[in-house]
This record gives structure tokens, sequence and C-alpha cells, in this order.
């Protein structure tokens, strides 16, 4: 394994600190979609012919792994498009199966991303009413205070990291009370998912969320982890082909899950990266990533707070991984990261992270985010400030 | 690329740092846009007399382009008919779409004669004009 070989783009001089968004992928993810394309393609299921057998158990193999890389059994991964897809595919499925209907209220934080958000306003119209948890000033998020907002609960969705300000929520500590009240719980595992290890077998969490693309995996593909306990009562989300046992002309009957849930043709190739993408991760260790992505973020926030020039938000300690978000005093983010990205060729995001309710929050309309990943070094964050100093001096 | 020079030039930078331009103006007409992605906003306000822009201001919030092209968009149509500030304003949306222009019209502007490259800043660049031409639309006639 050897990061300049495995990441070309490395060779290119630029510092890629938009993680968050979406990663780069390696040459090995790039290999095994390119290798399905030209080798083994074919559609899945009820071919007889060589390729299309072939196709299926590389598409299978591919679920056992992504499924074992969160400690889930094969048949509770369900292949999506993505975390959007996954939320929206659960919240609907959900109220078509009755385990949310009039009257039932779920609990949400104020620092979710719209992916975790949107989905939940949607069932308003099925009389479901939402509850928030807000956060501090900093956009922190306090355990107990969800856990003090738990009464008379169905469903919590919760990020399991946040998107804009990096924090790890303490899950064991959520979910053992939630548990307790008898709520089912479902995590966006967006951002958390790629750099923390998580296994739901021993989590104990209902429902997970993730996509590849932010793990080095490729876009238009992502999971939606259900424990088995609903894999039968569950409705499907989508209907149509490869999801069916008996069809009339009046009436279907599905086929189990997790396929019952997969209609229509899926991402074959995604799915194939995907699992080539926790292969990587696998072998290169979540226990390495995870401590690159704390150093790098524990680095970042010293040499940061060093500068007084700059604001950043969020918990500025050990439970900050991976994610920092910040502003120049007096600089909108455009300009922060138009001249990082000029000079500097360094890039980071800018906006509201798709997290608005957050941003009136934070009292700012957008921040500047950097976000790390295994192939970021120390350098990097160097980088990162010696840019932000000179666009201090130039229009600060 | 050069336009990185431009955008950030010394002029630039202090015309949307002026303070000058950035005030309400009272008993003016006034009207306001976002740009909810980047959450730029800008409210314009205008004194119409007998056809011609007697004064004008802006508030806001954004990213130097957009504060700088509000600021400049001020000093372009004071004292101006509401015929000419149509003019600069078809001239300022052909220089955005890469198109002929009269530069003798944009004065300072001209500054951004590159934003037509950059689609991402095109947004911020134009955010005040679009409010000018909303607002021209309902002063029609003068
Ligand atoms: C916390 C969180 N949830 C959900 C999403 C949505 O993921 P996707 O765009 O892959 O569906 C993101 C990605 O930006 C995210 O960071």
């Amino acid at each position: 394994m050897n990061l300049e070989e495995d990441f070309p783009f490395l060779n290119r001089g630029i510092v890629y600190l938009d993680n968050a968004a979406t990663t780069q992928k390696p040459n090995q993810v790039i290999e095994a979609i390119s290798n399905f394309y030209r080798y083994h393609n074919a559609n899945i299921h009820r071919g007889v012919h060589t390729l299309s057998i072939e196709a299926t158990e590389m598409y299978e193999k591919s679920r056992e792994r992504v499924a074992s890389f969160i400690g889930a059994k094969s048949k509770e991964l369900i292949f999506t498009y993505g975390t959007t897809s996954s939320i929206n595919f659960l919240s609907q499925s959900l109220i078509k199966s009755e385990v949310l209907k009039e009257g039932s209220i779920v609990l949400l934080t104020a620092v979710e991303h719209h992916s975790n958000l949107l989905p939940w306003q949607n069932l308003k119209r099925y009389g479901v009413s939402l509850k928030f948890v807000d956060s501090d000033e900093n956009g922190v998020l306090d355990e107990d205070k969800i856990i003090n907002s738990m009464e008379n609960v169905s469903l919590i969705s919760l990020t399991g990291l946040s998107n804009v300000t990096g924090q790890r929520i303490d899950l064991e500590k959520v979910v053992k009370e939630a548990k307790k009240r008898g709520i089912l719980v479902h995590i966006d595992g967006a951002q958390m998912v790629p750099h923390v290890k998580v296994d739901v077998s021993k989590l104990d969490i209902d429902f997970l969320s993730f996509s590849a693309h932010k793990m080095l995996g490729p876009t238009g593909i992502g999971a939606l982890y259900i424990n088995e306990k609903y894999l039968d009562a569950f409705e499907p989300f989508l209907v149509g082909g490869g999801m069916i046992d008996r069809v009339t002309l009046e009436s279907s009957t599905f086929t189990n899950p997790p396929e019952k849930f997969e209609a229509g043709t899926p991402n074959i190739a995604g799915a194939i990266g995907f699992a080539a993408a926790v292969d990587y991760l696998n072998s290169f260790g979540m226990e390495n990533v995870e401590k690159i992505d704390r150093e790098l973020t524990k680095y970042a926030l010293e040499e940061l707070k060093k500068l007084d020039f700059v604001d950043i938000y969020g918990p500025k300690d050990e439970r900050q991984v991976s994610i920092v978000s910040f502003n120049v005093k007096g600089v909108h983010p455009h300009d922060v990261a138009s001249i990082l990205d000029e000079e500097y060729k360094v890039a980071i995001r800018t906006g509201h992270h798709c997290a608005q309710p957050l941003m009136r929050k934070l009292g700012v309309s957008a921040t500047c985010r950097a976000s790390f990943y295994l192939y970021n070094k120390k350098e990097d964050v160097d980088r990162l400030v010696e840019g932000l100093k000179r666009v201090k001096k130039w229009i600060g | 690329m050069d336009w990185m020079k431009e955008i950030y030039s010394d002029l630039v930078v202090r015309y949307a740092k002026d303070p000058s331009a950035r005030k309400e103006l009272e008993g003016a007409i006034s009207a306001r846009d976002k740009n909810e992605s980047c959450g730029d906003e800008v409210r314009l306000f205008l004194k119409v007399e007998d056809g011609i822009v007697k004064d004008a201001s802006f508030i806001g919030e954004g990213c130097i382009v957009s504060m700088a092209s509000a600021s400049m968009l001020v000093k372009l149509i004071k004292d101006k008919s509401i015929e000419d500030v149509k003019k600069i304003l078809e001239n300022v949306e052909k220089m955005m779409k890469g198109e002929e222009y009269d530069e003798d019209m944009l004065g300072d502007l001209v500054v951004f004669s590159g934003i037509s490259g950059i689609p991402a800043r095109s947004k911020c660049f134009y955010l005040a004009w679009s409010v000018l031409k909303d607002m021209l639309q309902s002063v029609q006639g003068g």
C-alpha cells in the first residue's frame, strides 16, 4: 500500500481538504469498477449464462464485504444510491409499514444535514411530528439533552458525526437510553462510517445510512442497514422488477430481503467499487484512519487557535474528528476559498454545508470547512494556515 | 489564472470595503435579493425623481465580488436617467455573457470583464444587478 501510487491526484500538488464532501478514489477502486465493465458485465439475478452468474456473484460478494465492514449480516445491508436515498427510503418504509403513524414523534437535532431533516419533514403530512434537540451557540450537541428529550418519542434519527462541526456523538450513551425506552434509532453515518470503526452488532442501533463516495468509493451508491428483526415486516420502498415472487395483473408478492428492497437493476459496478473501497480501508486499518483523522484535526485546531483573526466552530476538543469549520473575521468564506485555491492549491468547502438551521444557530450564513482523510498530512494543515494568513493580509 | 489578481485587486477590495455607498436611504424605494447557496444578500435603495436616479445606496453582506459590484453599481447609476441605467444594465449583462459590450458605459466595473469565464462567481457579481433589474420594472416610466 503506497498512498502516492494509489492516489495519483496527490501528484498534482493539490491539497485536498474537502473530504467531507467526497473523498478521492484509489486505483484499486477504479480498477475494480473498470474490470467489471471490461470482463464481467451482465445484469444480475436470473441469468443462466456465465457472465450473468459472475456478475451476480460479484454483486453479492460486494454486499457481504460492505455488510461485514459495519458488523452486519449480508441480508441486513441494502444497496441504495447514497445516504440521502437511504433516509428517504427508510422514512417512507416506516410509514408504509405503519411503524410511524399519526401521532408518532420523531426526535432529531438542530445540527442535522438537510438529508436527515427533509425526509422526516415529509412525514408531517401523515400526522407524524418532529421534535428537535438544540445545540449550543457553537453547534455542540449535549448527549444528556438528547436523552432528556426522549419522552414519547418513537424514533431518533441522529448524525453520528456532524458534517459541520465534526463532533462525534457518544452513541453508546444515547442508544443505551433509547433502547431502555423502546425507541428506534437511525444513525446518519455519512460522516461517521468513513472515519471511525462502526460495529452495528455491538452498537445495537436499528438503522444506519452511509455513502460510498465519502469513503473512497464511487458516487451513486450507498447503503441502508436494517436490523434483521424488521426485514420481513417492512414494506419495500421501491417496487418493480427484481424484487418479486409472483406477479399477476392485479397483485404481487415480494421476494425475500434484501432483494425485496432493491427493485430495478442496481448500481452493480458501484457496489463492486464500494466493496473495493472497504477492502482498501480494511487493509489500511480503520484504527489507522481514525488515528490520522484525529491527529490532523487536533493539529489543525491547535494551529487555527493561534490565529486571532479566525473564529472556529464546534467542540474544539477531542470530540472533533476529521472536520474543522471556521471563518476568517470580516472575510466572506467564498473569498477565503478562492484565494486558498488560486494561490495555495488548497481545496476547502464553503457555504452552508446543507445545514442551514445550524448556520442560523452559529449566527453566520456560511463557514469555511476543512476536512481530512487518510492521505492528508500535517504539511497540508501548514499550507492551509499559511494561506489563511495571506487571506488576512490581502483582504482582511 | 489572471482573473484572481483582478478580482482581488486593490481597486475591487477598495470598492468592496468602501462605506460611502452603504447606508439606508430614507424615503427611497428598496428591494432585496439573496443568493441562498452562499448567503450573499443585497438591499438596494433608489430615489427616482422625474426619470432620474437622484440618489442610490445599498446595504448587504457577502463576498468581495458581490459587495464591490454593488458598490460600483451605486456609483454608476447615480444622477443617470432611467433610460441610461437600463443601457448600463444591458451592457453589464452582455459583459457577463461574454458578448461585446460598451466599455465606456461601465467605468471601473470593467475590472470584472473576465467574469463570464468564472461561472462560480458570476452569481456573486450579478446579485445587485438582479435587484436593480427588478426595481427598474417597478419604476417603469419614471
Ligand atoms: C451528515 C451527512 N448526511 C447526509 C449526507 C448526504 O449524503 P449523500 O449526498 O451522499 O446522499 C451528507 C453528505 O454531504 C452528510 O455529510
